[in-house]
């Protein structure tokens, strides 16, 4: 029953997000059923917490009906447009994925490596499965924020927001108030689900969040490239070891990397429909690049990093081909999320800055802290975390850079290189510097950009594959 | 003769002057009765099973002593012995004493539950004055390991194709999978050599033989040898990580599957924490609040405890994981040192000997 009941929160989020994407995409009919519930799931989860944190700060306890009653009317009112416009029963044109044993050596050795990775990339979801669906939350930021704010945010059934109590707003449970809601209030749900806090059940959500990243690479490259192709991203972004760790605990670095993959898949898919004479209606991938970018914000604190790298990469694409209609697309999802939560923060007297902005001025006058750099390039480049996606990366740029430039790769590269500097900057400037020495946030600040770098690198390698017709 | 074979003759040929590595061997058979005689065991009780000895937890972390003056030169590196326990996830320590009275310790993680696995660790490996070792001595301890079964035990000098052998196995160690955490993944080593290092080092060799076999130097066969070693090198480094996965998973199956809810949640708190919140909540009314004094095991404890609530003007006080804290039953007062840390403070419930609740008023709980 419990696990029924866990389903049933797992999907109804999902559902609504499928039949948002299906609407907002209805002019992209190259993004399949998959992609769309791989994109719907986040979109669903996040415009669920989203609301969740409405409701509480509204003053209005959570119960699994109040929760379930606005996810019915975000269904309906979703559904109906996609229904009215024909979205939900289009055909996709992307090629399923079918396996042909060909009579040429050559053909049977590529379909048989087709198959195994296929089935390495099942088993190690299936491992992951088993092991999210059995462990018990068992790590520290868990214990001290994460799911200890869901637990107590459960029992409270809302934020207590009454001032004369001693917990106001989570206090000593939200370790870190000013840390977004969406991962606490995921598990709640899950446990409003269930009835009860399950240690293991109440954190499943990374795993999903783990096989969305799967699969929307997959069918991302796939509208690029060849099923093998697509396959070996998809491969490789599954067995990315600190990845695969994150999908069984219950952090936010691993749901803001999906947020951000989204982010860079809507942005590709726009640019590539400007290139390609579609400019009409492709404004769709820019509002669903605005609401992840949103809700990464809504996610973990550096999500406000990525949303503005996302801005630039934008900003810098419109100076040669996009309106300001289209950047608005982007921006007013980012500020319909943004706003209320920190009007909100602000309210709660919830500290919203430790103080950096100081510690920068300091920090210049005093002397940066450039020993954070070998460690950060030891990190990328010597780590078992990642497996070698960064020195690739760095490679592929190197002797890919003409190509690149001439392309409109470079627009997705400006984003990745903004993100990752406004970190760097983070670490050379303030005191997060002790993060990256101690090692203990660093690799999990580059696993928030590992997934968009994944896709990022397949792309330019298709790029520089097409050119010497590899 | 074709070619393939001479050189594999030719490189086949330096192991007949490899050495045996069976000169010099210490060998305990603990499944032969009276084997474990000159053995002591401390916090512990021992007797003889049909597979070995069963050493039997008494008390705290629990030791076997290998008879003393043994005399063990430094060139004999590791210790093999085969082990049988009915807990994994934690640590067992193997610690050595010189003849000059130096100590060291090295770890080794516990395998698959409830069956003999045989480990192998290199004794010499935190030795700094390079003298005889006089006697060594395995101690275990932990949440559910209240005893384990030894088959044997082996210090011997490796030779080239066992220190191959045990350099491979270290490789593809089980302990590696257990070595991840929030923060980062540990590496896989073959020897002293980082596995990354070794694909880098497979990468500019492969770009350098794919250029060889395209007969072109220039920036498109560059490239098209770049993307191919690097997907290769990918694969290999993804099939040794993936398989650490797959050790997690046996291990867990094996371990967890079996238990229930609670049972799993405890052996993976692995501190008792979880254990005494539960007790807790059974003792105290759900609308009291506990102040809790755990040092580093606070947080957890807060958490476990929900929804009774944490507060520093809590009626109940928690102590635990805090050597600090004393409490004087005839005072009836805690304190750290000669500061008070509650005064009328009422013992309540203990566990073991590391969590105890009172309760701060002149009322004796009912």
């Amino acid at each position: 029953m419990m696990l029924l009941m866990l389903t049933y929160a797992i999907l109804l989020p999902v559902l609504a997000g499928f039949l948002f994407v299906t609407y907002v995409l209805r002019s992209n009919p190259e993004i399949g059923f998959f992609e769309r519930l791989f994109f719907g799931f986040g979109l669903g989860t996040g415009l669920m917490t989203f609301e969740m944190f409405l409701i509480a700060w509204a003053g209005i306890p959570f119960s699994t009906l109040i929760v379930s009653l606005i996810q019915a009317v975000t269904v309906i009112a979703f559904g109906y447009p996609a229904y009215r416009s024909g979205a939900l029963f289009q055909r996709n044109s992307l090629p399923s994925f079918t396996i042909q044993w060909n009579r040429s050596m050559a053909g049977r050795l590529r379909s048989a490596f087709l198959v195994f990775l296929f089935c390495w990339i099942i088993l190690k979801v299936l491992i992951v499965s088993y092991e999210s669906y059995i462990l018990p939350v068992n790590s520290f930021d868990s214990w001290a924020h994460w799911s200890s704010g869901a637990k107590f945010i459960f029992f409270e059934k809302g934020l207590a927001l009454d001032p004369s109590n001693e917990h106001y707003f989570g206090a000593g449970y939200l370790k870190i108030q000013r840390y977004p809601l969406h991962i606490p209030l995921l598990q709640v749900w899950a446990s409003l689900c269930m009835n009860e806090v399950h240690e293991s059940y109440m954190k499943v959500w990374s795993l999903y969040y783990y096989i969305s990243i799967i699969g929307l690479t997959y069918f991302s490259v796939r509208r690029e490239a060849s099923q093998l192709v697509a396959l070996l991203a998809a491969f490789f972004v599954s067995s990315a070891p600190l990845l695969t760790y994150h999908a069984i605990i219950a952090y936010a670095d691993l749901p803001l990397g999906y947020y951000a993959l989204g982010c860079a898949i809507c942005f590709w898919t726009y640019i590539k429909s400007t290139s390609n004479g579609n400019g009409h209606g492709s404004g769709g991938p820019l509002v669903l690049m605005g609401i992840f970018a949103a809700f990464g914000l809504w996610t973990k604190m550096e999500g406000l990093l990525f949303a503005a790298a996302w801005a630039l990469g934008l900003m810098l694409l419109r100076i040669k081909k996009m309106s300001w209609s289209n950047l608005f697309r982007y921006l007013t999802p980012v500020f319909f999320v943004a706003v209320p939560w920190y009007v909100f923060l602000l309210t709660t007297g919830a500290t919203v800055s430790y103080g950096e902005e100081k510690e920068v001025g300091a920090a210049v006058a005093r002397g940066l802290h450039v020993e954070v750099l070998p460690v950060i390039l030891k990190e990328l480049v010597m780590s078992a975390n990642f497996n070698m996606i960064f020195p690739f990366l760095f490679a592929l740029c190197l002797f890919g850079a003409r190509i690149i430039l001439r392309s409109d790769l470079k627009y997705l590269l400006v984003p990745l290189i903004t993100g990752l500097t406004l970190f760097l900057f983070l670490y050379v400037a303030t005191s997060s510097y002790m993060w990256v020495t101690t090692l203990t946030a660093i690799d999990r600040n580059i696993l928030t950009f590992l997934p968009m770098v994944y896709y990022i690198t397949v792309l330019i390698a298709i790029k520089l594959q097409n050119r010497e017709g590899l | 003769m074709p070619l393939w074979v001479r050189v594999l003759i030719a490189l086949c040929l330096p192991l007949l002057f490899c050495d045996t590595g069976h000169a010099q061997e210490y060998r305990w058979n603990f499944n032969e009765a009276g084997s474990s005689l000159h053995w002591k065991a401390i916090h512990a009780s021992v007797e003889q099973g049909s597979s070995g000895v069963v050493i039997t937890r008494g008390d705290d972390t629990f030791w076997f002593v290998s008879p003393p003056n043994l005399n063990i030169p430094p060139r004999v590196t590791y210790v093999e012995f085969r082990l049988k326990a009915p807990a994994t996830y934690l640590l067992g320590y193997l610690v050595m004493k010189t003849v000059n009275n130096q100590t060291w310790q090295e770890e080794f993680q516990l395998g698959l539950p409830d069956r003999f696995n045989v480990y192998r660790v290199n004794m010499r490996e935190g030795d700094v004055g390079n003298s005889p070792i006089d006697s060594f001595a395995f101690a275990f301890g932990g949440l559910g390991l209240d005893k384990v079964e030894l088959d044997y035990v082996r210090c011997y000098e490796p030779s080239f194709l066992q220190l191959a052998r045990i350099r491979w196995m270290e490789f593809w160690s089980a302990g590696y999978a257990r070595a991840a955490t929030v923060n980062f993944i540990d590496m896989p080593f073959v020897g002293e050599v980082s596995l990354l290092a070794l694909l880098y080092i497979f990468i500019l060799s492969s770009i350098v033989c794919a250029i060889a076999a395209l007969r072109a130097v220039n920036m498109a066969a560059l490239r098209k040898a770049l993307i191919i070693s690097f997907v290769l090198a990918g694969i290999l480094f993804a099939l040794r990580m993936d398989y650490g996965w797959y050790w997690m998973w046996r291990l867990d199956r094996s371990t967890l599957s079996q238990r229930t809810y609670e049972e799993r949640v405890a052996l993976v708190d692995a501190t008792g924490s979880y254990e005494f919140a539960g007790m807790v909540r059974k003792l105290i009314p759900p609308d009291a609040s506990v102040r809790i004094e755990c040092g580093t095991l606070a947080e957890k404890i807060k958490y476990y405890l929900l929804p009774l609530k944490a507060s520093e003007h809590g009626r109940y006080v928690i102590v635990c994981s805090d050597s600090g804290i004393t409490y004087d039953p005839d005072e009836k007062v805690l304190k750290r040192g000669e500061a008070v840390v509650a005064d009328r403070a009422f013992f309540m419930q203990s566990l073991r000997k590391d969590f105890f609740l009172y309760r701060l008023d002149g009322m004796m709980p009912q």
